[in-house]
């Protein structure tokens, strides 16, 4: 099989929303990769745009009023101006996605078994015709096929007694349960790149770490590349080997996973770990000033400018350019961390 | 603070105006509003509104001096019809001045206190919402005789129901937020938090509907009128012109389709202005 | 016991459930399972636990949202557990207690303007009439929680989550409280404005002589905030010390799963937790709690008296209570 670097590029991503009040301009540049077989985090806290980016990704934005400019390409190819057809071979059954909330992502009419089936069934279908709607509900010989390979996924989650579980709602399970079954429905396309977005959030520590270690076992397995999206930093420490640090619709730092906890470069990443509680009890830092920017007609100027510590002049009128400071070690900034004195 | 609401105003008006056809409403609705509100002076002859002949100029055709025509009696159809607006319109503000407050209050009590009140009020309200608009205006028009006054008795009788409902439900959704814990802990008692925490949160939606209703009311109160069961003559009321009208199709068209065609724009016009509210205050119907 | 603030003793709360519509079946659930602990003047009483453990219903209990199906509650030398929450004729044994909510959104009314939101309690808990009072007071408030003026005329939808929860707090000051219930004030927000949060309780604590009863789910943030922790599952404190003793000498075995099972960020913290605690097993749901020990079908180190009996409260030093078989 061959192995693409750069098997989902992002170059340049903007993306705008039109309001009444003005233009705003959320994702601000993004540049993003993720390799076969990696694994990748994207961090960033709540309004930064991870989720507008993976959104369109996934070709899930809203399409009024909404620009989007520059390129993703999924191995070489551009899929933004992609048609309908030929986006629906790639988006959820090469690149797929695991959605947030386990207790969400389920349609609670209708039994677990069936969407899996559902599922798999429009895998392979690329339209919705009354004629393919047909042939699934009375081809038998198919369904025999279907509900076979269902039943090995959900081995690979391992959930057991898997005939019950099947037959069940999604209420009737548990949370722990629900995340392993959209992780199945996940992989039973066998796709490439698996976007996980805030895994095991909504479910107790316990739980999470069952999932996790199940997620990492798998991507393992099969060879996958993920790219998890997420808030939380001790998971990105445990399951990545890069990781993206994004604020204010931009990436601001990018490096190894070991190296980013190390050695933060960037104002925001050393706000950031700071202010993540430790067994060790040092506090919680200060936190960090101010609040996430608005949107709105911002300008051009380094958007975490207005809550960071170590701000001069060139920071409110230009925009920092990422660039490679130590090897394999990108950050946009103008007064990084390490030069001068500028470090606490 | 001032400027909140100034600020807020261009806002909304920017999002209403992203619907062509609110605006549209909202031409329609304005129009007709304040010609109801100025008929004296808005229409060519309002002497003819009520008791007038004139025997010299009866089905007289639209033209220039009639732009709707005249009806049998020699009345001026136009103005007429303006003057029915008025009735239509104060048919639809009485019904909904009843209802609306005695809904409200009943569905905030049935919302918040949950339990025996919240079943004793909703069963009745069930039991009056089975009861369908039409055959409770014919049933009381039957007992008490027909006529403007006891046709708004009627509808006003059954429609604080919807409101019951829908405020009901909108209350239920909030008595478990947070918001309403805290003030329970502050020791507020429950008449405030119903009616100055809670009510204004129902606001939007109640506003929507009774736009909506408006609407829905000029139309039965035009059937009413129509069966002969509303306002009677000599009053100018759009169904009984329509029903008189029929009689003299096709020849003296415009006796019924003026008077249908002003129904009409009133229907849409106000239908139009509660989709644009709709989205403007963001409220799921 | 002489400086404990509040008292909780030997607290039930079990909700019934009618299942079914023909045949209708009840369901019990056993949200809270005979509790007691104590919280002291001044002090940070840290409450842990999954979901089903039954933290929030215990907060819930204490600020009389929920009347308790049994035990006592006692404050400030008091029972207010069969005290009602709203009374006409202004009970106040219960005044002194507040609470903050997890979901910043819904913890505010969206129609009121956060100088509204502010002055409703004002005017009742300080008797403040004039216009120009009650404004300085909603500024000083607002400067306690590190809310810029702008912020006052706007309505809750305007602000970000950390705003809100900030406003959530200042409304609470209003009240002119003693002790206050925060159950999990910063689960709902991101770590950066978490720890503003933080900070800013911390102060609050310090200044105006508060009591808190801090209940989350996350374990690293425990560590850092309260003088003593107890470690709730299903309904019943497992064990419950001072904090620093609590993580360097984690007992139960339930204790030392969760550690071990949380992400951290730094190696140091690797180091310092227990390693390695296999994880069994979902949390079973709290309608259905198992028999004996109802840890017992996830702990590994289960043992035949802990299918049968529920274990004692057992003192293992001074201060640190554990429920567990393994210690007799």
């Amino acid at each position: 099989m061959l192995k693409y670097n750069n098997l989902l590029e992002i170059n340049d991503l903007y993306v705008n929303f039109e309001r009444y009040a003005g233009k705003a301009e959320v994702l601000n540049g993004v540049n993003l990769s993720v390799n076969a077989s990696e694994k990748v985090g994207l961090v960033g806290e709540s309004g930064c745009g991870k989720s507008l980016t993976v959104k369109t990704i996934m070709n899930l934005l809203p399409e009024k009023r909404i620009e989007v400019e520059g390129s993703i390409k999924y191995k070489g190819k551009d899929i933004l101006n992609l048609s309908h057809e030929s986006r629906k071979k790639i988006i959820g059954k090469e690149v797929v996605m695991i959605f947030q909330d386990p207790m969400s992502s389920l349609n609670p009419v209708f039994k677990v078994g069936q969407q899996m089936e559902e599922n798999l069934w429009w895998n392979h279908y690329l339209d919705a015709k009354p004629s393919s709607f047909l042939k699934r509900r009375f081809k038998k010989e198919k369904r025999e096929k279907l509900r076979n390979t269902i039943i090995k996924t959900l081995n690979e989650v391992r959930i057991p007694d898997t005939e019950r579980v099947l037959n069940s709602y999604p209420f009737q399970l548990s949370g722990g349960m629900r995340q392993r079954i959209l992780i199945a429905m996940a992989l039973a396309s066998e796709p490439t790149l698996l976007l996980a977005d805030e895994p095991g959030t909504a479910l107790d520590v316990t739980t999470q770490k069952q999932i996790i270690t199940l997620l990492n076992e798998l991507v393992d397995k099969k060879d996958l590349a993920i790219l998890m999206i997420t808030h939380n930093l001790g998971l990105i420490r445990e399951t990545t080997h890069r990781v993206y640090i994004m604020y204010g619709g931009n990436i601001v730092e990018s490096a190894k996973t070991k190296e980013i906890f190390n050695n933060p470069l960037h104002p925001y990443t050393e706000g950031l770990l700071a202010s993540v509680p430790k067994l060790t009890a040092e506090g919680v830092g200060e936190g960090i000033e101010g609040t996430v920017p608005n949107y709105l007609n911002i300008g051009t100027n380094c958007r975490f400018e207005p809550r960071c510590k170590y701000a001069t002049k060139r920071c409110k009128n230009e925009k920092p350019k990422m660039f490679e400071i130590k090897p394999e070690h990108f950050v946009a900034c103008f007064n990084p961390l390490e030069r001068g004195d500028k470090h606490a | 603070m001032k400027f909140n609401l100034i600020e807020n105003f261009q806002k909304n008006w920017y999002k209403f105006y992203q619907n062509k056809t609110s605006v549209v409403g909202l031409i329609i609705v304005i129009t007709i509003v304040l010609m109801a509100i100025f008929a004296p002076y808005v229409t060519p002859y309002p002497q003819q509104a009520g008791v007038f002949t004139d025997f010299n100029n009866t089905f007289k055709s639209p033209s220039f001096n009639y732009i709707f025509g005249t009806d049998e009696v020699g009345r001026d159809v136009f103005t007429r019809i303006i003057f029915g607006f008025r009735f239509s319109l104060i048919l639809a503000a009485t019904v909904l001045l009843i209802g609306v407050p005695l809904g409200t209050i009943l569905g905030i009590m049935a919302g918040y206190f949950g339990g025996w009140v919240e079943i004793l009020i909703m069963r009745f309200t069930d039991m009056m919402l089975s009861i369908p608009p039409l055959v409770m205006a014919l049933s009381i028009s039957a007992v008490l005789s027909p006529n403007l006054r006891n046709m708004m008795i009627a509808l006003a009788a059954i429609w604080w129901t919807w409101y019951t409902r829908l405020v009901r439900s909108i209350v239920v959704s909030l008595r478990n937020e947070n918001f309403i814990k805290a003030l329970k802990i502050m020791g507020i008692g429950d008449f405030h938090i119903m009616f100055v925490e809670i009510l204004p949160n129902c606001v939007s939606q109640i506003l929507v509907k009774m736009t909506l209703d408006i609407a829905f009311i000029i139309q039965l109160g035009a059937g009413l009128s129509f069966l002969g069961l509303g306002a009677q003559p000599p009053t100018p009321a759009l169904g009984t012109m329509i029903s008189y009208g029929t009689t003299h199709l096709p020849t003296f068209w415009w006796l019924t389709v003026f008077p249908a065609l002003g129904i009409l724009f009133l229907v849409f016009g106000f239908n139009w202005l509660a989709d644009g509210l709709k989205d403007v205050l963001d409220v799921e119907v | 016991m002489p400086d404990s603030l509040i008292e909780v003793n030997k607290l039930k709360k079990y909700f019934t459930i009618k299942k079914g519509m023909i045949k209708s079946s009840e369901t019990t659930v056993k949200a809270v399972n005979n509790i007691t602990f104590d919280i002291k003047k001044g002090e940070t009483f840290g409450l842990v636990g999954e979901s089903g453990s039954g933290k929030s219903t215990v907060g819930n209990c204490i600020t009389g949202l929920y009347k308790p199906t049994s035990g006592e509650i006692i404050y400030k030398g008091q029972r207010i557990d069969n005290v009602p929450l709203q009374k006409k004729n202004k009970n106040k044994a219960r005044e002194g207690i507040q609470m903050v909510f997890q979901d910043p959104t819904s913890s505010l009314n969206p129609r009121r303007t956060i100088r509204q939101i502010l002055k409703l309690p004002l005017k009742k808990y300080y008797n403040l009439k004039d216009k120009s009072e009650i404004d300085k007071e909603i500024y000083s408030l607002a400067e306690k929680v590190e809310l810029t003026s702008e912020n006052i005329d706007k309505y809750p939808r305007s602000l970000s989550g950390g705003q809100k929860q900030r406003v959530a707090i200042a409304r609470t000051l209003a009240c002119n409280p003693d002790f206050i219930v925060l159950d999990e004030p910063t689960s709902a927000l991101d770590v950066s404005v978490q720890a503003k949060v933080i900070n800013i309780l911390d102060h609050l604590k310090t200044k105006m002589n508060l009591s808190y009863l801090f209940i989350t789910h996350d374990l690293s943030l425990m560590r850092n905030i309260a003088n003593r922790t107890a470690v709730m599952y299903l309904g019943q404190i497992f064990e419950l010390a001072d904090n620093t003793e609590l993580f360097h000498n984690p007992s139960h075995p339930y204790t030392r799963t969760l550690l071990s099972a949380i992400p951290v960020i730094t190696e140091e913290e690797e180091k310092i937790r227990p390693k390695d605690i296999e994880v069994q097993g979902e949390i079973p749901s709290a309608s259905d709690i198992p028999k004996g020990c109802s840890f017992h079908n996830r702990c590994s180190k289960a043992f035949d008296l802990c299918y049968e009996n529920e274990p004692d409260m057992i003192e293992i030093s001074p201060g640190h209570k554990v429920k567990c078989h393994l210690y007799k």
